[in-house]
Order: structure tokens, then C-alpha cells, then sequence
């Protein structure tokens, strides 16, 4: 063969691999040496990439697998069927590709599984595009500031802890404190709202029982039309749990850069982690704090990461982000609580003292915060709340000195029972999300001291007069209060007419 | 198969130049063995380590950039400034250098056109 000059190389090695007769006939194999627990080990496919999909050719069919653990001469896989099929001796091939699944409006409506297959019983899901379950989160440059409100329709939530597009809000608490509610809760209020956001729930490990509940009121709610339900049970192989929310998110992604905004609810990610820690003792990865592996922080930071809010020259989408934790007994500070928290931009902390107190939902004022939603609450509802974060903290504290009964004076009297009928106010029963009119005219009342004649046992009732009303008589100024974007203070005709009202419902209901 | 480093590669090509010319068979067992394992993306990196491994033997790589084609008493010159008896040459002409030269060896660079020159007059005017 003729020589090739030193300065050709560079051109003359591409040249010599292009014209390379590779044999498409020859692929590489693998052979399983043990298989357990969900968890086959490969010997063999040293080309094999961190992730990718394997192949195992099994008695009854194909099952698929990817790959985790690459060492020197094995490669730990986890599957994602069912171990049963699977023996020690079996084929593996490569699929070439990591993990996808079908995103797109197609999925609207639907419940599928993390791997995009339909469980509803309807038709098997067809897109026209895929997207990859994992992915790097847009960059700095690729992001914009919080600054689009996504009402929750929750009014403790709006006016005090308020959520923007693009934010990840935790929301923690024990069990049966009300947290699904909170997520559920906001979604019908897009809804109700017609904000255009789609929702996407991922249920990771939940009753399926649970579930079919859930999908069946969002369709009561006529909420099923602009979301999608990624459901995994407690049966499913943790390998599907582990990867539930991050497919769930490829399928939100897909709005966020097409320009539209999406509300991601993770389900919860306490079993996240508990599947994940599964899924890590099992490939022999070693254990650390509360036996999670090492890279437990690194697995929901880099989930958390991806909810965003783009740029204008990206479209201008967003992803919002309500992750749930469920602590045991109030615990925040256990391993997976305190990550989650330090991730996310919030939390809306629930208390069960206060859930069995009859105070629903169950938001604690003190330990709740949200860290960037201040620019993206309504002008209307902030021009209202201002105070009232520090007028509920500072009430619970005075009522546990009110329970002693002792001499109280006038000023701090009024603070408390300004207190409890704020607190009345705020409570809001499920499936009811408030418009922004509602809350703004319910908070004035209150903070106005329009109500304060009234009993905080029917301040409730009061409200509801109240409000009805205000639609009766004033229509046109609560539609344009309604869309929120001035302060009420530069509505003076607005807020005569809620002083008027206020003024005359609170004398039916004194004494 | 042991993964071979790129190291490894550069060094046993390198041991086949002779006289700055390399035969066409080692380029094509290098070809085949980055397809084979899968790592074709690493190919324009191989040839930077061949030509690093070069320059250590004195077998020098220079991409010299001119605004107009070089004359053998540029090239001697140059020759000289890289300290190397054996210098190969990989030209280019690029007008947009305006005048000047550009030499890159590896691991080394002499940037002395007069594009470059005036930008930094207009970074420092700044």
C-alpha cells in the first residue's frame, strides 16, 4: 500500500473508516450469567453505553432491559418486565438506543405506563414523536425568570405562598394530611381557570385503586382533556417506579418547548427514592445514610432541574413542578425530606395538628415558604395579602397563650380574633378552587376589618353572602378584577363596591 | 479485546513514519480498530496524539497560515523558529489573516498575523 504523508493523517484515517466493509450480519451478544430480584447480570457487550437498552432474548419472547452498573466484564441491568421469563444462559443484544417514550397532544386524556404504553384500555398509544426519558436540563442562558402566576385556586396558597410557572414547589407532609388534594386541587383549577396549562400526574408506586379514583374525578371535573396520568402501582418492578418521573417529565417537556407551560405532580417521591434504593442494593451498589445509595441527591436534583421556565428566544414555556413528600410523623429533617427541600424553590409544609383541628388544607404558615413565586403572584392578590403571612405566624403563637384564658388587653385580643377569623377564611373544602376575584374580595374583607363584627363560626357563611353578592350586583367590575392585573388600590370603584357589600352582609351576620 | 489507549495507538503508529510518510495498511488496521470498538468519534483525537508523539521524537507538524503561499526562505525561517530538522508543512492561505503568518505546532502556537494584531489595537483602544 502507498504511504501517507504525516500531514494527510487526520483526512486519511476518516477516509480509511469510511471505506471500512463493516458486516451488518455480525452484532455483538451477551449471555445472562445470574438473574434475581429484578436484576440480570450481563457477561459480554463490552460496547454497551451507560443506560442503553438491552435486549434479552428469553423462551417466551423479548424482555427488556438497561444497563446500570459497566464494569471491567459484566454489566449489572435492570429489568423492566418481569424476572419470571428470564434464566441464566438467555441472549443479549444491544437495542442501540437509551430509553424514550412517545410524547406529544396524543397523550392527552390517556393514563400510560413510564413507558408509554396505554393502560386505560383505550387504543395503543401512536405519536409522532419520541423523547428521551433522560436528559440534561436547559441551560443558564436557555432560562428566564419566574414571573407567570400558576394559580393554585388554594387562597392560603395564592395569597401567601404563591407559585409562578416554572417553579418546583415541595409540598411535605405526614400521611392523609391532604397533599394530594393540594396538587389535585390545582390541577382542576386549570382547568376551571382555562389557563391552557396541561398537567401531567405521575403516581409512583400509589394504589392503583387510588389512581382509577383520581382519573375518575379529574374526568368529573372535566380536567382529563388537558392531562396526562403516568401510573405505577406497588407491583410494578421498581425499575418502573424509578423511571416513572422521569418519562412523565419527557412527556411535560414536550409543551414546555413547544411553546405551551405544563404542571408536573410527582406522586411521590419518597417511593421514588425507596425504589431507587432498591434498585442500587440490589446491583451491589454500596448503602450510605438511611441505606441510599450516594447518588440519591443527584437523582431528584437532576428530575427538579428540568422544570424550567425558558427564554423568550426558546419559546417562552415552562415547566412547573409539585413534587410530594411524605414525611413520618413531621419528621422534615430525615435524609430525602431535607434534599428535596434544599432542591426545590418552596414547600407547603401540612401539619396534621392542624388537619384534625378541622383546618383544611393544612397549611402551616410558619414552616411554608415559596422562594421566587413574590414576582409571579397577581398584582390584585398581592396588592391584598401583604400582611397576612406575619398576621397568621403571629397569631398561632398569641392563641397558645389565649388557651390559659388569663387578662388579655384590647389590642391583643382583636389580633387574635382577627386571627381566628382569618383562619376561618382559609379554610376551603376540596374540589373548589377559588378565581382570583374570590380570593382578592374574601382577603380585603377580612384584613379591611368589613367582618369584623362577625363570629369567626359564621364567618363562612358570611363569606359565601358575601361573594354571591358581589357576582349579582357587580359583574363587570369582578371580571375585570378577575383578570388580576391591577392593584386594587388602582380600582377605587372595585373597592367601593367591595366595601359597600362587605359593609352590608356583615350586618346580617353579627351576634 | 483490551481497550487500547489512544497512547498506545499513537505510539505504534508513530514507531511505523518513516521519513514523515506513514504506510496506508497502519491507517487502516487504526480505521478498522476504532470501528470495531466503537470509537470513531475518537478518531481526529488519535491523530493528534500521533502527531504529539511525533514532536517529541522532533518530527514536527506545523499548520502554518498565510495570507499568501509561503517561499522556501519563509519556510527555512520557520524551520528555524521551530528548532526541528524535519518540519512538515500543512498550508493554508487565508486571506481574511491580511498579511503576517500563523504557526501551529503541537501543543505551540505563534500568532503573529496582522488580523490578530489589530483586534487587540481595538481591544486595548477599548
Amino acid at each position: 500500500m502507498a504511504d501517507i504523508a504525516v500531514t494527510d493523517l487526520s483526512k486519511s484515517l476518516r477516509d480509511a473508516i469510511a471505506k471500512l466493509d463493516t458486516s451488518d450480519q455480525l452484532e455483538s451478544r451477551g449471555i445472562v450469567t445470574r438473574v434475581g430480584d429484578g436484576v440480570a447480570w450481563i457477561h459480554g457487550l463490552s460496547s454497551a453505553g451507560y443506560s442503553e437498552v438491552l435486549q434479552i432474548e428469553t423462551a417466551s419472547g423479548v424482555v427488556e432491559a438497561f444497563a446500570l452498573n459497566l464494569m471491567e466484564d459484566e454489566i449489572g441491568a435492570v429489568l423492566l418486565g418481569s424476572d419470571q421469563g428470564v434464566s441464566a444462559g438467555d441472549s443479549v443484544k444491544l437495542k442501540g438506543e437509551v430509553l424514550s417514550v412517545p410524547v406529544g397532544p396524543e397523550l392527552l386524556g390517556r393514563v400510560v405506563s413510564p413507558l408509554g404504553e396505554a393502560l386505560d384500555g383505550g387504543p395503543a398509544i401512536t405519536t409522532k414523536e419520541r423523547g428521551a426519558v433522560e436528559r440534561e436540563a436547559i441551560g443558564v442562558l436557555g432560562r428566564k425568570h419566574v414571573h407567570e402566576p400558576m394559580m393554585t385556586g388554594i387562597m392560603a396558597i395564592d395569597a401567601m405562598f404563591p407559585i409562578g410557572r416554572g417553579q418546583r414547589e415541595l409540598i411535605i407532609g405526614d400521611r392523609q394530611t391532604g397533599k394530594t388534594a393540594i396538587a389535585l386541587d390545582t390541577m382542576i383549577n386549570q382547568a376551571k381557570q382555562k389557563t391552557g396549562v396541561v398537567n401531567v400526574y405521575v403516581a409512583i408506586g400509589q394504589k392503583l385503586s387510588k389512581v382509577a379514583r383520581l382519573v375518575e374525578r379529574l374526568k368529573q371535573e372535566g380536567v382529563m382533556d388537558q392531562t396526562i396520568v403516568v401510573a405505577t402501582g406497588p407491583s410494578d418492578p421498581a425499575s418502573l417506579l424509578y423511571l416513572a418521573p422521569y418519562a412523565g417529565t419527557a412527556m411535560g417537556e414536550y409543551f414546555r418547548d413547544n411553546k405551551g407551560h405544563a404542571l408536573m405532580i410527582y406522586d411521590d417521591l419518597t417511593k421514588h427514592a425507596v425504589a431507587y434504593r432498591q434498585m442500587s442494593l440490589l446491583l451491589r451498589r454500596p448503602p450510605g445514610r438511611e441505606a441510599f445509595p450516594g447518588d440519591v441527591f443527584y437523582l431528584h436534583s437532576r428530575l427538579l432541574e428540568r422544570s424550567s421556565k425558558l427564554s423568550d428566544e426558546l419559546g417562552a414555556g415552562s415547566l412547573t413542578a409539585l413534587p410530594i413528600i411524605e414525611t413520618q410523623a413531621g419528621d422534615i429533617s430525615a435524609y430525602i425530606p431535607t434534599n428535596v427541600i434544599s432542591i426545590t424553590d418552596g414547600q407547603i409544609f401540612m401539619e396534621t395538628d392542624l388537619f384534625y383541628q378541622g383546618i383544611r388544607p393544612a397549611i402551616s404558615a410558619g414552616l411554608s415558604v415559596s422562594r421566587v413565586g413574590g414576582d409571579a403572584q397577581t398584582k390584585a392578590v398581592k396588592s391584598v395579602s401583604g400582611h397576612l403571612k406575619l398576621g397568621l405566624s403571629q397569631f398561632r403563637e398569641l392563641a397558645s397563650f389565649a388557651q390559659f384564658g388569663s387578662d388579655l388587653d384590647d389590642a391583643t385580643k382583636a389580633q387574635i380574633e382577627r386571627g381566628q377569623r382569618l383562619t376561618e377564611l382559609l379554610k376551603q373544602p376540596q374540589y373548589q378552587p377559588m378565581s382570583i376575584w374570590e380570593q382578592v374580595a374574601s382577603i380585603f374583607a377580612v384584613s379591611e376589618g368589613l367582618f369584623d363584627k362577625v363570629p369567626a363560626s359564621k364567618i363562612k357563611d358570611a363569606q359565601k353572602a358575601y361573594l354571591t353578592r358581589l357576582w349579582t350586583d357587580h359583574k363587570e367590575a369582578m371580571r375585570a378584577l378577575n383578570k388580576g392585573d391591577k392593584k386594587l388600590d388602582d380600582q377605587a370603584e372595585v373597592e367601593k363596591a367591595l366595601k359597600e357589600v362587605g359593609k352590608s352582609v356583615a350586618k346580617g351576620f353579627e351576634g | 479485546m483490551d481497550k487500547l489507549s489512544r497512547r498506545k495507538l499513537a505510539l505504534y503508529a508513530a514507531n511505523q513514519v518513516v521519513d514523515g510518510a506513514i504506510s496506508a495498511t497502519v491507517i487502516a488496521e487504526i480505521a478498522a480498530y476504532l470501528t470495531e470498538s466503537g470509537r470513531v468519534r475518537e478518531a481526529e483525537l488519535v491523530v493528534r496524539a500521533i502527531e504529539d508523539e511525533l514532536a517529541a521524537r522532533s518530527v514536527v507538524v506545523a499548520d502554518v497560515t498565510t495570507a499568501y503561499a509561503l517561499t522556501d526562505a519563509e519556510k527555512a525561517d520557520i524551520r528555524t523558529l521551530i528548532g526541528s530538522n524535519s518540519v512538515y508543512f500543512r498550508e493554508t492561505v487565508d486571506q481574511q489573516i491580511i498579511g503576517g503568518v500563523r504557526v501551529k505546532t503541537p501543543g505551540k502556537m505563534l500568532d503573529a498575523t496582522v488580523r490578530t494584531k489589530l483586534q487587540a489595537l481595538k481591544r486595548a483602544k477599548l
